[in-house]
């Protein structure tokens, strides 16, 4: 049974993994590691974290935007498991036995990660990190080599995630002050053999950015620190009760066992005084969460994906004294209906009421537009828009361009060039507005407006709607555009109804006009940059619709409301 | 130790007491209970005759003396919750009760703690509904046939009960029944009286109850009435589509996760005891009778052919009585071991409590405050006798509606006009109404109906229609259905929904002072409204200005901008 869930829940988060919307993190992520895998470091200026090397290698060769997503998310899926596993091994329990499988179900059933396990983000190779460290100096104490990795490993995490330091630092000072007893080797042993595997580590990181990351790939790792300091000194800083306040309601009985064990520790500690705080009870597990608490608690922006760090080391600690409650209620048979029942309605019940929303966030839109996108544009020529870098096979307009929360203000209030005078300088084929893109002012918005049409709400290409009989527009942007009828444009505006494909309008044979004099015909023009004119029968409203290098038209695209392209913490 | 849990479970009562009182006030109607309310005032004012009303117990009974004197459909529903707000908490008293517990001692404190956090009490349990009358009366039932059996008195209640409650809602049988049934069958342990003399006092209990209701309802002229209802109920009951249990149950597993797990628990527990006992274990002792009922509740919930989530009222307190005696037992030996206590704690904490909190806060986001704007905006536009206000559900019960049929029922069976083959566009043109105001229930109107609407009123906003007409440019002829005052002026004057802009910007900006020059039926048009006669009217002005006639009623000048709202959340099914 334990099994056969295990292959359950494994089957459904591959499924998730492939089918389940994109978080605009992820795009990011993915962008910088497009760079990488296509040799365009050694010129980026921003900073490459490890995550993105392994992410580089899964995307390398993709051709499509979809591929890069669909291979990342099932490297993701591959460290998703790897990080349960961990965490199974972390409880201490024995490999492969009923127990060990127990904590492994148990660890695989934590909702919040399932909500970010899989995403492509820092965070879930950063975990991967920090329990590889527990296990090897916590619950499989080798000696020496178990420092000589831990001390590696502390170097890999900070060049995974700038916030390792909050859980490294205090993780290293514990081992390297007070060294579990398993380890049977002087303090100054493990010390230097620690300090011996951080140093390799440095310089086998050193040695690989130095072949293959950024020129100034130093400093894109102190721009980026520069940039969490600001922000946590910054007025953007909010509370953890958003992401605490998930836990309620997704993990009842690990709270419950949280608290319970808080309690039992805090009695012990009192009836023990310091020998309650040896490596044999559950003190260390309790310490490894109260830094992981307040790593949460002092983190500027404690977004949900956070709970990554929190949620597994509560279960180390819960687990542990589980493992003890269910020892003393000594008539454990007689007690298995409430055992089970509880463990069905308070914690598999909640796991899967939290995991089976995401069926309804699937990222088949994303998925869809990033391929329209791709087939309206030339991978080298046509630069897509949409603040947040979803179309990895296509220019961005400017890498200012790429909108983030904490950087947004920053940007507006610098006297540099907008985004209208971006998409001035070099336009964009395509726009595809999202809640981000929503962040600009209006005078961006306006510019939009006026030199593309909307396809869909959440779908906008260059273009122009002329007014009935013709008259003058503008093209800004060089290529294949497609001359029409509005009616038979596929744009939005010319399919009140907004519904998907539709049938060809009937009027679209009798639409004839005239380009600068020339009469049009129904395939697509080449259209330079400059003014050009239209001229059509007056009962008809001309509309200019960029198509890219392949295509005829546009087509019709289904309407959505383009604040639901990405959604966050829903 | 006891000391402190008691103040601390005092406080706690104190709270959800506050808390509650609140929630009364403030929180959303359902459709449901304005019908209620609807019907409670029709039967107050002696309208039987003129307007449908089910006149059960709870509508003829409870709340007819609150809808008699009331002027304002505020008053109505404010009294009506506060009173239903009493059998919420009789209610959680008699589940505290019917745990078998000494009220005032520590175990009967943490019963009624227990009881008045079920989360699914909270979404229902102050609605007006009669179901909040019929748990009353099934629970006071079960204390006196469960807890306190002794002598013939229970059984004399018990019997009165069983007579009373199908007139407060007719399933009440398929409880009254088979708990009659079973204790004059297998009376409970204690009980020495002669079997045939329980049968009697029953008996006898549920023939004097019933005399008294039959000569309450022929003194108050609602015995036909009663009796053509329940006629019409039992000939349709098999009408209308059927649904699931899926949404009902679902709710309880967001929100009593605890109450689940003790119920299959014990029902397991039960399970095994009946196959190592035998016979032996069908007594009255022990968690047997609470399982039997709480078995009988989720038969007649799964046997319902529309079980909306309000039948977890008849569901989840037989749940708890027979989860808090399985749970006391276990919690009590749990309790001994000081090991256990944390996690007994820290388990009714995030497994019970904050699933509770949870599912309760999200009701301060869902008030009546705009309902009750309606309907004082209702009142203020139509005069008591002569305008009829419409909106199916009886939203405005101090107005008239448009005709006998006039309520829409919940989606799962054809409406009462229907049945009768009548159609709404008929029923309006018959007796229109001044107001129309539209809603969830209104939607599923035919396309006819609404075409027809469109066509006699104008929209103030989404959700409150009156009776009028927009003009083409220059004017020109319009027929008046409803004599009344009228409003004419430009369309940009009206304050009609759409002639001003969206959002805050529309209501802080101020009101276009209407210039309108025109003539109605020739003769010159003052600013003031003025009062139509039932025909064709003409009015002629500048060919470039598009006349609005707008109702007034009988006191307003001018509406005002109403502002934006969407007629789909003015009630909402379920949330």
């Amino acid at each position: 049974m334990l099994l056969g869930g295990l292959a359950g829940l494994m089957g459904f988060s591959l499924y998730l993994a492939v089918a389940r919307i994109y978080q605009v993190d992820e795009c990011a992520e993915l962008t910088v590691a497009k760079i990488l895998a296509t040799g365009q470091a050694k010129t980026y200026q921003g900073g490459i974290p490890l995550l993105q090397f392994p992410l580089a290698w899964a995307v390398h060769g993709a051709t499509r935007s979809a591929d890069y997503y669909t291979a990342a998310r099932l490297l993701m899926v591959a460290v998703f498991w790897l990080n349960l596993v961990l965490i199974a091994i972390a409880t201490g329990e024995r490999l492969l036995s009923r127990r060990w499988l127990f904590a492994l179900l148990g660890a695989a059933t934590l909702a919040p990660l399932w909500d970010y396990g899989f995403e492509i983000r820092h965070d879930n190779l950063l975990l991967t990190g920090l329990l590889v460290t527990w296990c090897v100096v916590r619950v499989h104490p080798k000696g020496w080599p178990s420092y000589l990795v831990a001390g590696a490993l502390a170097v890999a995490m900070q060049f995974t995630a700038h916030k390792a330091f909050a859980y490294v630092i205090p993780l290293s000072l514990a081992i390297l002050v007070f060294p579990p007893p398993g380890h049977r080797a002087p303090r100054w042993k493990l010390a230097l053999f620690w300090a011996g595997g951080a140093l390799g580590m440095f310089l086998a990181i050193r040695l690989v950015y130095g072949a293959y990351g950024p020129k100034e790939g130093w400093e894109g790792h102190r721009g980026g620190l520069e940039f969490v300091s600001k922000v946590a000194f910054s007025g953007d800083r909010f509370g953890p009760g958003i992401a605490l306040g998930r836990l309620l309601g997704q993990t009842p009985l690990l709270l419950t066992l949280v608290a319970s064990a808080l309690v039992a520790f805090a009695v012990d500690l009192r009836r023990r005084g310091r020998t309650a705080l040896a490596w044999n009870g559950s003190a260390p597990e309790a310490l490894l969460l109260a830094v992981a608490f307040a790593a949460l608690i002092v983190n500027p922006t404690p977004f949900p994906y956070n709970l990554l760090h929190l949620v597994p080391y509560a279960f180390l600690f819960a687990f542990r004294h589980a493992s003890a409650v269910l020892a003393e209620i000594r008539d454990t048979r007689a007690r298995l209906p409430i055992v089970c029942s509880i463990l069905v309605f308070v914690h598999f019940v909640p796991f899967c009421a939290a995991t089976r929303r995401h069926l309804d966030w699937p990222n088949s839109r994303q998925t869809h537009l990033m391929r329209l996108a791709e087939d309206l544009t030339d991978p080298t020529k046509d630069p897509v828009f949409d603040g947040i870098g979803m179309v990895l096979t296509r220019p961005i307009i400017d890498p200012r361009a790429l909108l983030h929360s904490l950087s947004f203000e920053g940007m507006m209030k610098d006297s540099g060039p907008q985004v209208r005078d971006m998409l001035a300088a070099r336009p964009a084929a395509v726009v595809i507005p999202n809640y981000r893109t929503d962040w600009l002012p209006e005078a961006d918005h306006a510019a939009i407006r006026g030199r593309y049409v909307a396809v869909a709400d959440d779908f906008w290409v260059l273009g122009k709607v002329l007014p009935a009989g013709g008259g003058t527009f503008q093209i800004f942007h060089p290529g294949r555009y497609r001359i029409s009828s509005l009616q038979g444009s596929d744009l939005a505006e010319g399919c009140p109804g907004g519904a998907g494909q539709l049938p060809p309008p009937s009027d679209e044979a009798s639409f004839t006009a005239t380009l600068d004099g020339a009469p049009v015909s129904s395939r697509p023009v080449e259209l330079t940059v400059g003014s050009h004119r239209i001229e059509c029968k007056a009962g008809y409203q001309p509309a200019v619709v960029w198509v890219g290098p392949k295509r005829d038209r546009v087509g019709r695209l289904s309407q959505r409301d383009h604040r639901l392209l990405f959604v966050n913490w829903y | 130790m006891n000391r402190a849990l008691i103040i601390v479970l005092l406080a706690s009562l104190a709270g959800l007491l506050w808390f509650s009182h609140r929630l009364t006030g403030v929180r959303i109607y359902h459709a449901d209970e304005c019908q209620n309310v609807s019907m409670a005032r029709i039967i107050a004012t002696g309208q039987t005759k003129v307007f449908y009303a089910e006149a059960g117990l709870f509508q003829a009974g409870v709340l007819v003396w609150l809808a008699r004197g009331a002027t304002r459909s505020v008053d109505m529903f404010v009294a009506a919750r506060f009173v239903m707000l009493e059998i919420f908490w009789l209610n959680i008293v008699l589940i505290a009760l019917a745990t078998g517990e000494r009220l005032l001692s520590r175990r009967g404190l943490i019963a009624l703690v227990g009881a008045a956090t079920l989360a699914p009490l909270w979404d229902y349990g102050f609605e007006i509904r009669p179901d909040n009358l019929l748990l009353c009366g099934v629970l006071l039932m079960w204390c006196v046939a469960r807890v306190r059996p002794t002598g013939l008195q229970p059984f004399f209640i018990v019997g009165a009960l069983a007579a009373a409650l199908p007139f407060v809602a007719f399933k009440a049988l398929a409880f009254t029944l088979p708990i009659s049934a079973a204790i004059l069958v297998f009376p409970p342990t204690g009980q020495r009286a002669p079997r045939w003399k329980l049968a009697l006092a029953c008996a006898s209990g549920a023939l004097g109850m019933f005399v008294l209701i039959r000569v309450g309802y022929g003194a108050a002229g609602l015995w036909d009435v009663y009796v053509a209802n329940l006629r019409r109920m039992l000939e349709h009951v098999t009408e209308g589509h059927r649904f699931g249990l899926g949404e009902v149950l679902g709710r309880l597993l967001g929100q009593t996760p605890l109450l689940l797990a003790f119920l299959t628990a014990g029902l397991v527990a039960v399970a095994v005891d009946l196959r190592r006992r035998g016979k032996a274990a069908l007594t009255w002792e022990g968690a047997l009778p609470e399982a039997l009922l709480f078995l009988d509740a989720l038969v007649v919930l799964v046997l319902n052919p529309a079980p909306e989530p309000y039948n977890l009222l008849h569901l989840v307190p037989y749940a708890f009585l027979f989860a808090f005696r399985y749970a006391s037992e276990l919690l009590g030996e749990l309790w001994g071991r000081l090991a256990l206590r944390p996690v007994v704690v820290a388990l009714l904490a995030f497994a019970y409590f904050v699933p509770f909190g949870l599912a309760t806060r999200r009701h301060v986001g869902f008030t009546n405050y705009h309902q009750e704007a309606r309907m004082r905006l209702a009142e203020g536009l139509t005069d008591p006798a002569r305008d009829p206000v419409y909106d199916g559900v009886g939203m405005v019960p101090t107005r008239p509606s448009i005709g006998f049929y006039w309520s829409l029922p919940n989606v799962n069976r054809p409406s009462l006009a229907q049945e009768q083959g009548l159609r709404l566009r008929d029923m309006l043109a018959a007796h229109p109404a001044a107001v129309f105001i539209p809603n969830y229930r209104t939607d599923w109107l035919p396309e006819e109906d609404h075409a027809f609407i469109r066509e006699r009123y104008v929209s103030l906003t989404d959700d409150f229609w009156v009776l009028g007409k927009v003009l083409p440019a220059g004017g020109g002829a319009f027929e008046i259905v409803h004599p009344g005052r009228y409003r004419i002026s430009s369309l940009q004057g009206s304050d009609l929904a759409g002639t001003y802009p969206e959002g805050l910007a529309g209501l802080i900006a101020p009101l276009e002072e209407d210039s309108f020059i025109g003539t109605l039926d020739g003769v010159p048009l003052s600013k003031r409204p003025v009062v139509l006669t039932v025909g064709t009217h003409r009015i002629e002005t500048k060919p470039d200005c598009q006349p609005a006639v707008v109702w007034m009623g009988p006191q307003q000048d001018r509406m005002g901008r109403l502002g934006d709202s969407d007629h789909r959340y003015l009630f909402l099914r379920s949330y």
